[in-house]
């Protein structure tokens, strides 16, 4: 995209207090089937520039699906005129945090482009996978879906930041539903939702097993048939991974964007109950508990070089052996509240303003090894693979269903329930977790549709977690 | 000002994609959108965006062979490239049995959905209402959050069959949170307002009636979640009709066996006053007579006096049945369901909501809820939420106390059969399909609807 810096030429021609250029182009094949027939095949193209300008003290953008230099440059104008337009209602001037400014590039690691795999060896798989899905009689629907992503961006500024990327994203997953009379069930692999994404290749594609995991996920669906619904009481549960994952995202990812916190988002996606003054004494969790933020977890759906405004990728800590530690910022909360910024300033595409998203937010592995934990854990459940989720506008309260609970007796998962749910309080929940297992059952799961922002813009995110135990939690059927 | 682009200009456009389709049939969706949004939050505004992009996607077919690809490149070299892509994908797919092919040429009534003086709202009007807005809620102390979009938009719809459909539509949306002071939880207010003619909005009385809220919502009181009997206003309702509309009004839904229609047609799902249809046609917003697709819309009467009547449906999933679209197919896009009710409105019923609140001797008035999800159970239509920006305790049928929030969990099904009282009149609900379609929904009064949880102890 050799015709971004012409945007940076005019705006410092037109005397900005500062100005950016961000250039996306994605390319994205999606396969689609549907009771075993392909369904659709699509490729998307979405390619354009938008541009960011601080001009008199306020913030205007624009953006233009064109890379032709007269058309980034009208573009650069606009957005100049958008912010001399809002400085006229500005209640104080914007300021940027200092940051260092970068030249470089960065790119995806990736053993198997998924754009190279041939389309009917994609098919193929996923025919294979619901061919199995549907060997039962009381099998009546499948889904199953495989989703490439290329995402190239040069970024520049007016500080001199000039950085180049190419992202990669890769994802599969399949769900079936079974039916008996009235009673309709659904399992999903590897997570609900769509399955799982990496910031990998085709690779991850192969390690995720679909097929082997076909009969038994179909197995379970039909078996929840006959399943009681699970009676309400106050209960030990284990959550699985890609449950916690979810609920690291809900109740913890949320509430640490800054711009909740300062209220920007309040008419829509809401506030922030961790408030700045509980920083370094809020309880958010037991000992055990330790979440981080970071763009540079391998394979994560929030591993990037450098944010949308040129920030390097770091970590930082979230929570830090139960105390609430950090936020996640911008370079703006940087000058406005001291936080450093730390990589989180996302747009989707170009035609959008970053705003703080989520990265890579991960629950820390415990030490604990799954068959232990179970054999710890009598009388207690496993809850598995998100199927709901609610959560109030400031984080606190929140209610997920799950596909399938267990009960754990003798260190095995015996009886089955069908549509449980669970509910709690984020500090009492966390506070109550007392084991998390070990790295050998972590994972980094990917969720590539956390939506926030008017207009509503969807972020790509990841959330390392291992099965987790926590006690005395509130469960129940789902009604 | 911004300016249509034209049917002229998209028809010519996809003449010359078909001219170039290798002889297979061809089906092209045109969708313009140019969406200004003025965002405010702490009383100041600090977001004022506008972007005018347009997408084409393009699905062609030999046979039952498909290929679908799009982009929003819209040059004669974007839209080769658009076409070479969908052309590859069909050599390459598999067979889609049973796909109906694209849709025959039809005549579409005509609706007004295009106000050209919204057209030309730009940031100067938007940010006028905002800073109003703010001058309203600085009168009573209060901390105001919101924003003001408006849209111009423009759907056109080709296929090699000769359909040839193009509309034009504006819309704007409004919403605004006024808060009692700043922090983790002040009370608050909320009312939002959604049409196509901004000229004619009401925005003063929305704001004023997001303050009105905020000045009630003071000085909450807890109380312990349990079935109460409730009035919930158009935008609490709005939120359960919306996830009922993902989960349950299309024929897919159906045929998977997750809709709470599958195996119930013709029997009573909800109480006898309740009424929900589809009408593109006679809601006070207009809506888009053809779907995307090119198939005319059909007016549907989903729920008639409580039994299971009709859902949507595309062509596809309509041949699978052999059956017609009802003409609400989303076509090669990459929406979320393949049909689905843009126009739903609720019947209205007798009461004002005055009237509504008076005859609870001891319940609730919700005002909205936040994060409902509605995949706890599709089947029996269990949803879950929180009441948000004002609900109050009624006693005696006089509003007492403000109250902190509640979750509930409850079916919709069961909670739409104790519905005791339904509003006289329809309000216009903002959901995220509201530029191309409408959503009218009265408040109503549902009797011991099941709150399970508090924010902030125990839930």
């Amino acid at each position: 995209m050799e015709h971004l810096p012409a945007a940076i030429d005019r705006l410092k021609k037109l005397g900005c207090d500062y100005g950016d250029a961000r250039w996306v182009d994605s390319r994205r094949e999606a396969v689609i089937l549907r009771n075993g027939k392909v369904e659709a095949v699509t490729r998307t193209v979405d390619s354009g520039v938008g541009v960011r300008v601080i001009a008199d003290g306020a913030w205007g953008f624009a953006g233009v699906a064109s890379i032709e230099e007269a058309d980034i440059v009208a573009a650069a104008e606009k957005a100049f005129e958008i912010a001399k337009a809002s400085a006229t209602t500005k209640r104080k001037d914007v300021k940027l945090g200092d940051v260092e400014i970068y030249q470089d590039s960065y790119e995806t690691p990736v053993e198997k482009d998924p754009f190279s795999v041939p389309l009917d060896r994609k098919i193929q798989l996923l025919t294979r996978v619901a061919d199995i899905l549907h060997k039962h009689p009381k099998v009546v629907a499948s889904f199953a879906s495989h989703g490439g992503l290329h995402i190239n961006k040069r970024f520049v500024s007016t500080e001199g930041a000039d950085i180049r990327q190419h992202i990669v994203e890769t994802g599969a997953g399949y769900e079936v539903t079974a039916k008996d009379g009235n009673e309709v069930q659904r399992r999903s692999f590897p997570a609900g939702l769509g399955g799982d994404w990496a910031g990998r290749g085709w690779e991850c594609i192969e390690e995720m097993k679909l097929v082997e995991n076909a009969e038994r996920t179909r197995d379970q669906a039909v078996e929840l048939l006959t399943a009681e619904a699970l009676p309400v009481g106050k209960r030990d549960i284990i959550i699985g991974a890609s449950q916690l994952a979810l609920q690291v995202h809900e109740s913890c990812g949320h509430p640490i964007e800054l711009d909740r916190v300062l209220g920007t988002e309040i008419s829509l996606a809401g506030g922030s109950f961790l408030q700045p003054e509980l920083i370094g004494k809020l309880k958010y969790g037991s000992d055990k508990v330790s979440i981080y933020a970071d763009s540079i977890s391998p394979g994560g759906l929030g591993t990037f070089g450098y944010d949308d405004e040129g920030v390097k990728s770091v970590r930082t800590k979230i929570i830090d052996k139960g105390l609430f530690v950090g936020y996640l910022s911008s370079r703006e909360c940087q000058a406005l509240m001291g936080y450093r910024a730390n990589g989180a300033m996302r747009a989707d595409g170009w035609q959008n303003m970053p705003l703080i998203r989520m990265i890579n937010i991960n629950l820390a592995p415990g030490d604990r090894e799954f068959e232990d934990l179970l054999a710890d854990s009598d009388g207690a459940l496993f809850l598995d693979t998100n199927k709901s989720w609610s959560i109030d506008d400031r984080r606190v309260n929140f209610k997920f269903g799950c596909e399938i609970a267990w009960e754990i007796k003798g260190g095995k998962l015996t009886k089955p329930y069908k549509n449980p749910a669970y509910t709690g309080i984020t500090p009492e929940f966390w506070n109550s977790c007392d084991a998390i297992c070990n790295e050998k059952y972590w994972h980094i799961w990917g969720i590539p549709n956390c939506g926030k922002g008017e207009p509503m813009q969807t972020a790509h995110v990841a959330h390392g977690a291992a099965p987790a135990r926590f006690r005395q939690v509130s469960v129940g059927g789902a009604s | 000002m911004t300016k249509l682009i034209g049917k002229e200009r998209f028809y010519e456009m996809s003449d010359d994609i078909m001219k170039k389709c290798e002889g297979a049939a061809c089906e092209i969706i045109f969708s313009r959108n140019a969406r200004g949004l003025t965002r405010l939050a702490n009383s100041a505004i600090h977001q004022n965006v506008h972007i005018d992009e347009t997408g084409v996607n393009i699905r062609v077919s030999r046979g039952d062979r498909i290929g679908t690809a799009s982009t929003n490149l819209v040059t004669p070299t974007g839209l080769f490239d658009c076409l070479v892509n969908a052309l590859e994908i069909m050599k390459a797919s598999e067979p889609l049995e049973g796909f109906p092919g694209p849709a025959p040429k039809a005549e579409y009534k005509r609706t007004n959905t295009y106000v050209e003086s919204t057209a030309d709202w730009g940031p100067a009007e938007r940010a006028k209402v905002a800073l109003d807005a703010i001058a309203r809620a600085r009168k009573d102390g209060l901390v105001l959050a919101g924003a003001v979009e408006t849209t111009l938009a423009e759907i056109a719809i080709a296929n090699s069959n000769g359909v040839r459909a193009h509309q034009p539509l504006t819309s704007f949306a409004c919403n605004f949170v006024a808060m009692d002071g700043e922090g983790d939880d002040p009370p608050s207010g909320f009312a939002s307002l959604t049409g196509r003619d901004a000229e004619k909005a009401d925005f003063a009385g929305t704001y004023d009636r997001a303050c009105r809220k905020a000045v009630l919502a003071r000085n909450p009181i807890e109380i312990d979640p349990a079935p109460y009997d409730v009035v919930l206003e158009p935008k609490a309702l709005s939120e359960l009709v919306e996830w009922f509309n993902y989960t349950a009004l299309s024929a897919r839904e159906v045929q998977d066996g997750m809709s709470p229609f599958a195996g119930r047609f013709g029997q009573k799902i909800t109480g006898e006053n309740f009424t929900l249809i589809d009408d593109a046609y006679g809601s006070s917003i207009a809506g888009v007579p053809f779907d995307f697709e090119g198939v005319p819309r059909q007016t549907l009467t989903l729920i008639d006096h409580g039994v299971a009547n009709a859902v949507a449906y595309s062509r596809f999933s309509a041949a699978k049945e052999g059956k017609e679209s009802t003409g609400h197919g989303f076509g090669p896009g990459s929406m979320p369901s393949d049909a689905m009710p843009l126009n739903l409105r609720l019947l209205p019923g007798d009461k004002t909501v005055d009237e509504m609140v008076r005859m609870l001797d001891h319940g609730i008035l919700v005002t909205r809820f936040h994060y409902v999800n509605g995949l706890l159970d599709p089947p029996n239509s269990v949803m879950t939420g929180m009441t948000r920006d004002g609900a109050w305790l009624v006693e005696g049928g006089k509003i007492k106390h403000a109250i902190k929030n509640l979750r509930f969990t409850d079916s919709m099904l069961e909670a739409w059969k104790r519905i005791d009282a339904i509003e006289n009149k329809c309000h216009p609900c903002s959901a995220w399909w509201a530029g191309i379609g409408s959503y009218e929904i009265p408040a109503v009064l549902i009797r011991k609807f099941t709150f399970t949880g508090k924010t902030g102890k125990g839930a």
